[in-house]
């Protein structure tokens, strides 16, 4: 069927062919009868033409001299002359006027009876004015230089004029003669004769034509009087023509355009051709056909006085010359038709006979090229005859290569020694006119082995052998296949465990791996189903996400928990690749497993490591970021509040360092316990560092405040559990924790910053006594910010230049100034003097400090320098203050001595004031530094005596020099017996061991009184001044010098 | 060959607005019957401008129906056989007084400057100045335009009367337009004549001059048959003449048209009732 269709396409194209040849002919043929007849019909076309200028000028001829025998007659006479001669006068004209109407009132009506209405005359002024209009007498005076060239014309040059023109009124053909009368110009007169005069004319020269004219649209609406537009309507052919009384409203109008006119005008109004020629205002003539008939439509030009096409004279002739000629060539291309049919079936028939011959030849070469197998012949010499397609893609010679060619020598040889023609197989089963089948080695042009089977009979024709036909088969793939096939026999037999089964998960085959993994033999499981494997540990879901995997990706991979047949569980990881075919049909299942048992454990116990606090077993830090970001997750999601607590235990570190850490680290353990039963199971108890615990609670709500009453009740009964002592060991212990909560709501974005929060609300605990729980304020992250800016200044400050030492005068009982005390101050670039007791703390915190003492310790030493050549000041000592920090650095002696050299100073002089804190810290450490400073003269003083626990059995090693009474005992002094009695205490001690008592904070002459009469001598306070500037001071020393009076 | 004439026009104005019919093929025809003319087919032209508007006003075709006499445009209108008229003053109390089924709908400007219409006796330019000097010429010929024209018979009757001359007793002669007694009397050929002031005017630079001069007369009407068309048709048609602005152009209503009022048909009337003729019948009194 297919065939049919395909020959039956290929007659069809013949087809197409033959008939497209013969209708190029028949075309080129139609062309050259077409323009002989098209020739024809423009010679007759020309002729008509020139027949219609020549009759139309044959009429205005005719008129013409008419009108010059009237004027003669009629109008050059003496009566008419007079009374154009007194028209001259404008006083007479209108007189003359009427009686030139009423003198040529009846020649007008003789002249319209005798012309059919067709007569017209104006008489004309010599400036061309209308003097009077016969056919209209009410309309004279008016200018006619624009609209009428012929009255300009006569009246200019004197002579008469004869030319068609349009008027204000109708249009026609003009005779003009001007008037000249006893040597005056008068004026002129005009006759004019319609189109219809001339058309009737014209007509009896040409009687079958019917006539009409168009007229140029433009001109003639410019120069007409408006009430009589109804004169003229655009004709039928061009809108920029107008046709003439459309109405036949004038007297004697022409009958109507006859219905072959109006057909023949509509069709020639969408002639592009007539278009081009009126606009161009050139001849123009064609044929129409109509009612199955000719018609030829003229128009030829009517010029006005200046010889412009103003008019065009219309005609219409039914010509049968035409039809008749139409009708012969109509004839003619029907017989050329009928023969070139004849021609077109002839080559068709030709055609067919080729295809069909071509066609069997390229059939039989198909078949042979269509062959899977290689196919050659060779001659009796074994030289080949021909090779087809599969013969050269196989062996990737062309056709040319191996036409000719010993195919033996070309490419049976497997090897290139073995290359004797005796010796192929092929051409010796030829040569004994037998058949060879066998599998030979051919090699390629690119002399590539190719393994084939092959297949050679001789060839007979007419009996007589004219060689072998050479059929062979390539093998090469079978074989590697074959051999793909026994490495994947060897390959099945692998280390991991694979189990085969059926569509249906019946097994098929398993491998002795799957044997030794599982201890089930091979016969057990043949025919069987995979779940005799099954541990129970996964549930039915698990293996129906399975299979929905193996079904819709081919594939599924996993961790899996199965029992060996000694009922022992063990994970696997299997791998299941489902094997489809080209239908895309599963055929088989692939199982591959191996056991991860040993490797599972493993990672459970870096999982344990790597989230958990080995000690504790809680959630680590990492662990408790990880629930904390899921959390907020969930806070945002369901609008459901947290908390975060963050607990630190309050002197840990002293239970460290005095009971060891495996000490520490049993409080932890249980501390952990104790945390884990206070809140509920699906809260996350973390310990994230030392003796650092966080909490994390979730889902306490939507509302804000229900959720940090939750919380409070919480850290409430954390704090509760604590008041038990810890049972260590044998010993028990008493620790409390200090408790920060941060109420997680949806606006948290960061769980740093929620773990920020906690961790400050737990200082602000800390700060307020321990053991207690604060809730984070926004106001405590501000204070932080504030800090840590003022920190970030203070790192800058000592390079900025921003740190001055106030010396505040120490006086004794005679107000003489002895010593003074160097105090820091901190001019902030932005806030001006920042209190030591807000830097300090921070400096301390920082560690600034260290850098701030070491510049407070050489700018001390740099005054003292000063004032050594000072009279004044030369006496006076200096008080430094050192912080713990600096004391308790190594190198403290060592730089103390460095900055004494470096400056110069005298350590006499220097006087360095340590707290009691930093002493008790390490007590032999500190009385080495101290003796290491004193023996070169550095003197000491006990700072803040009296608010640490200074004992007499140290006191008494430190080589101190003075003990600096608190401020704070002297304060309420007068008020408190108490510090009275301290402050005798102090004084009382002081005398005992031999050292000056400085009090300091002595504001009021009261206090200096108590003081001096318990034998105390020096003082330092603003009753005697404040700390001033460096220069301030030194002014002070100077006047107090100078007055020496100071009595208090 | 006057029937030819007319049998050709009504089939010409049947052409002319074969447009419109094709539009409005659905509807029936309303007929509308100007003023006679001695051009036919210039009429026709004359009646497009109020033939389009009717169309317009009413959604139906509007034929221009033409007849020759006055007296022949009353007998059609009565026997139903126009819808809409053109009346000189005069005509349309002649329908008055046979009918009343005649509903005047508006006036017909002449001209944009002066609404009103009167009637003159005018002279050639060379011929009597007084008409009181007519009487001594008692055979001196009248031109007059038709019967039942205003400006005919009895307009000039008046103007005569009140020189004291009786128009009756001079030969006169219906010349068939005010057009051609203007020019008749240019050329001297009567020595008097009756016809419409505007169109005399018109001819007087050529040599004619006007004697006397009526009152203001009505102007042209244009009248509806309430037995043929419905009082809101009627209505539609008087709204949109009277909303037709002047055109370029020429014909009925190209120069506007004007509230129609009975206030001077009540002086038209007292001369009519003076008058020495009779208005019908009207056939025999040229």
């Amino acid at each position: 069927m297919k065939w049919q269709k395909v020959r039956k396409n290929l007659l069809l194209k013949d087809a197409v062919v033959a008939f497209s040849v013969a209708t190029l002919i028949w075309i080129i043929l139609f062309q050259s009868i077409q323009r002989e007849y098209q020739g024809d019909i423009e010679s007759h076309l020309h002729e008509t033409i020139n027949n219609q200028n020549m009759s139309w000028l044959a009429a205005t001829k005719m008129f013409q001299r008419g009108a010059q025998a009237r004027f003669q007659a009629s109008i050059y006479q003496p009566e008419v002359l007079d009374l154009l001669e007194k028209a001259l006068d404008p006083q007479q004209a209108q007189q003359a006027r009427l009686e030139l109407y009423r003198l040529l009132y009846p020649y007008y009506q003789q002249r319209l009876l005798l012309n059919s209405g067709h007569f017209h005359l104006h008489f004309h002024t010599p400036d061309n004015r209308s003097f009077l209009r016969f056919h209209q007498p009410d309309k004279f005076g008016d200018d006619l230089s624009d609209a009428r060239p012929t009255i300009v014309k006569a009246n200019q040059t004197l002579k008469p004029v004869f030319a068609f023109e349009s008027g204000k009124v109708i249009s026609g053909l003009r005779h003009v003669f001007p008037i000249i009368y006893k040597g005056k110009h008068l004026g002129s007169v005009e006759f004019g004769q319609k189109f219809e005069s001339l058309r009737k004319e014209i007509a009896l020269f040409n009687p079958q034509h019917e006539y009409t004219i168009i007229y140029q649209a433009s001109p003639l609406k410019a120069k007409q009087f408006k009430q009589f537009a109804y004169l003229y309507a655009p004709s039928q052919f061009s809108a920029d023509w107008l046709e003439e009384d459309p109405f036949r409203l004038l007297p004697q109008t022409p009958l109507p355009l006859s219905q072959n006119f109006h057909q023949i005008a509509k069709q020639a109004s969408a002639d592009t051709a007539l278009k081009q020629a009126l606009a161009n205002g050139e001849n123009y003539a064609n044929t129409y056909l109509w009612n199955k008939s000719y018609f030829i439509l003229a128009f030829t030009t009517i010029k006005d006085v200046n010889n412009q096409t103003m008019a065009y004279l219309v005609s219409l002739k039914q010509t049968d010359n035409i039809t008749t000629h139409h009708e012969r060539v109509s004839d003619f291309n029907a017989i050329l038709t009928l023969i070139m049919v004849l021609v077109a079936l002839g080559l068709w028939r030709i055609l067919i006979s080729r295809r069909n011959e071509i066609h069997r030849k390229s059939y039989l070469e198909s078949i042979n090229n269509t062959m899977s197998e290689g196919l050659y012949v060779a001659d009796n010499n074994g030289l080949i005859t021909t090779a087809n397609v599969a013969a050269q893609k196989m062996l990737g010679y062309n056709e040319n290569e191996l036409m000719g060619q010993n195919a033996h020598k070309l490419f049976h040889k497997a090897n290139a020694e073995k290359s004797a023609a005796t010796r192929c197989p092929i051409e010796m089963a030829a040569k004994h006119k037998k058949a060879f089948h066998g599998e030979l080695m051919f090699r390629t042009k690119q002399q590539e082995p190719v393994m084939v089977s092959v297949s050679s009979r001789p060839l007979f024709v007419n009996q007589l052998q004219e060689g072998a036909v050479v059929s062979f088969t390539n093998i090469t793939e079978q074989k590697t296949q074959d051999e793909a096939l026994r490495i994947a026999a060897t390959a099945f037999e692998t280390q991991e465990g694979i189990m085969i089964t059926d569509p249906k998960g019946t097994i098929l085959r398993v491998n002795q791996a799957f044997t030794r993994l599982t201890g089930y033999h091979q016969k057990e499981v043949i025919g069987k189903k995979p779940n005799i494997l099954s541990s129970g540990r996964q549930d039915k879901d698990y293996y129906r996400h399975m299979w929905q995997s193996l079904y819709k990706d081919h594939f599924w991979q996993g961790e899996i928990w199965n029992r060996r047949k000694d009922g022992r569980v063990y994970l696997e990881w299997l791998t299941i690749t489902a094997v489809v075919n080209k239908k895309n049909h599963i055929t088989h299942f692939v199982a591959n497993f191996s056991d991860v048992t040993e490797r599972h454990h493993a990672q459970e116990e870096i999982q344990q490591l790597a989230f958990f606090d080995p000690l504790t077993k809680l959630p680590n830090r990492r662990l408790l970021l990880d629930r904390l970001d899921h959390a907020l997750l969930n806070s945002q999601r369901n609008h459901q509040c947290g908390a975060l607590f963050f607990i630190d235990l309050d002197n840990f570190k002293t239970l460290n360092d005095s009971k060891g850490h495996m000490t520490g680290d049993l409080l932890l353990i249980e501390v952990a316990n104790r945390l884990t039963r206070s809140v509920r199971e699906v809260d996350t108890v973390s310990r994230i560092g030392g003796d650092e615990f966080v909490i994390l609670m979730e889902n306490l709500g939507e509302n804000i405040d229900k959720a940090s009453h939750q919380a409070e009740e919480v850290a409430l009964k954390i704090l509760e559990v604590f008041r038990q002592p810890f049972k260590l060991k044998d010993a028990l212990h008493h620790t409390s924790p200090s408790i920060g909560v941060e109420v997680i709501n949806c606006k948290h974005m960061h769980s740093d910053e929620i773990l920020m929060h906690a961790d400050l609300a737990m200082y602000q605990a800390k700060k307020h006594g321990r053991n207690t729980v604060r809730f984070f304020d926004p106001q405590m992250q501000i204070s932080v910010e504030k800090i840590a800016n003022l920190q970030n200044d203070l790192r800058n400050a000592i390079e900025n230049q921003e740190f001055e030492l106030y010396y505040q005068p120490q006086v004794n009982q005679h107000a003489q100034i002895i010593y003074a005390e160097a105090l820091i101050r901190w001019n902030h670039h932005e806030r001006g003097f920042v209190s030591p007791a807000e830097f300090i703390p921070l400096a301390e915190d920082s560690g600034l400090i260290i850098p701030i003492g070491d510049w407070v310790l050489k700018s001390a030493c740099e005054t003292l320098v000063n004032w050594q050549s000072d009279p004044a000041l030369s006496h006076i000592k200096l008080a430094v203050n050192v912080s713990a920090k600096q004391f308790s650095e190594k190198a403290f002696v060592n730089k103390v001595k460095q900055i004494l050299m470096e400056t110069g100073a005298n350590p006499d002089n220097l006087k360095l004031e340590l707290t009691e804190s930093m002493i008790l810290n390490n007590i032999e450490k500190t009385i080495d530094k101290m003796n290491s400073l004193r023996d070169i003269g550095v003197r000491f003083s006990m700072d803040d005596f009296g608010t640490g626990h200074s004992s007499l059995a140290y006191l008494k090693r430190l080589p101190l020099s003075q003990l600096k009474i608190d401020q704070s005992f002297i304060r309420d002094l007068e008020v408190d017996s108490d510090d009275a009695a301290i402050v005798k205490t102090i004084i009382a001690m002081s005398n005992t061991l031999k050292l000056e008592v400085i009090a300091e904070g002595v504001e009021t002459f009261a206090q200096k009184e108590f003081l001096r009469e318990n034998q105390c001598f020096v003082y330092q306070g603003y009753l005697f001044s404040r700390p001033l500037p460096k220069i301030e001071f030194e002014n002070l020393v100077n006047t107090a010098q100078n007055i020496n009076n100071l009595d208090f | 060959m006057k029937r030819i004439s007319i049998f050709a026009a009504i089939c010409l104005s049947t052409l002319l607005s074969w447009n419109c019919h094709a539009e409005t093929a659905g509807a029936s025809p309303v007929y509308f019957a100007p003023l006679p003319m001695s051009n036919a087919k210039l009429n026709l032209v004359k009646s497009q401008l109020i033939i389009q508007t009717i169309e317009k006003a009413l959604d139906r075709p509007a034929i221009p129906k033409l007849y020759d006499t006055y007296q022949a445009i009353i007998d059609a209108f009565l026997a139903g056989e126009v819808d809409f008229v053109e009346l000189g003053p005069l005509t349309y109390l002649a329908l008055s007084e046979r009918t009343e089924q005649v509903s005047p709908l508006v006036s017909v400007n002449q001209t944009t400057e002066q609404k009103q219409y009167q009637c003159v006796v005018a002279a050639p330019i060379d011929g009597i100045d007084r008409l009181s000097q007519l009487s001594k010429k008692p055979d001196s010929k009248v031109a007059l335009t038709r019967p039942l024209s205003t400006c005919g018979w009895l307009l000039t009757e008046h103007l005569l009367k009140q020189n004291d001359i009786q128009l009756s007793e001079l030969p006169t002669k219906f010349l068939g337009t005010h057009q051609e007694v203007a020019l008749a009397l240019v050329r001297k050929e009567y020595a008097i004549g009756g016809l419409a002031s505007f169109v005399a005017e018109r001819y007087a630079p050529l040599g004619l001059k006007i004697l006397e001069t009526s009152d203001p007369l009505p102007q042209f009407i244009i009248a509806g048959n309430p037995k043929t068309v419905s009082r809101e048709e009627l209505q539609k048609v008087q709204e949109t003449l009277l909303n037709t602005q002047p055109k370029q152009g020429w014909g009925i209503g190209s120069q506007g048209f004007s509230c129609f009022s009975e206030d001077l048909f009540e002086g038209l009337k007292a001369i009519q009732s003076k008058g020495t003729r009779d208005l019908m019948p009207l056939e025999n009194q040229q």
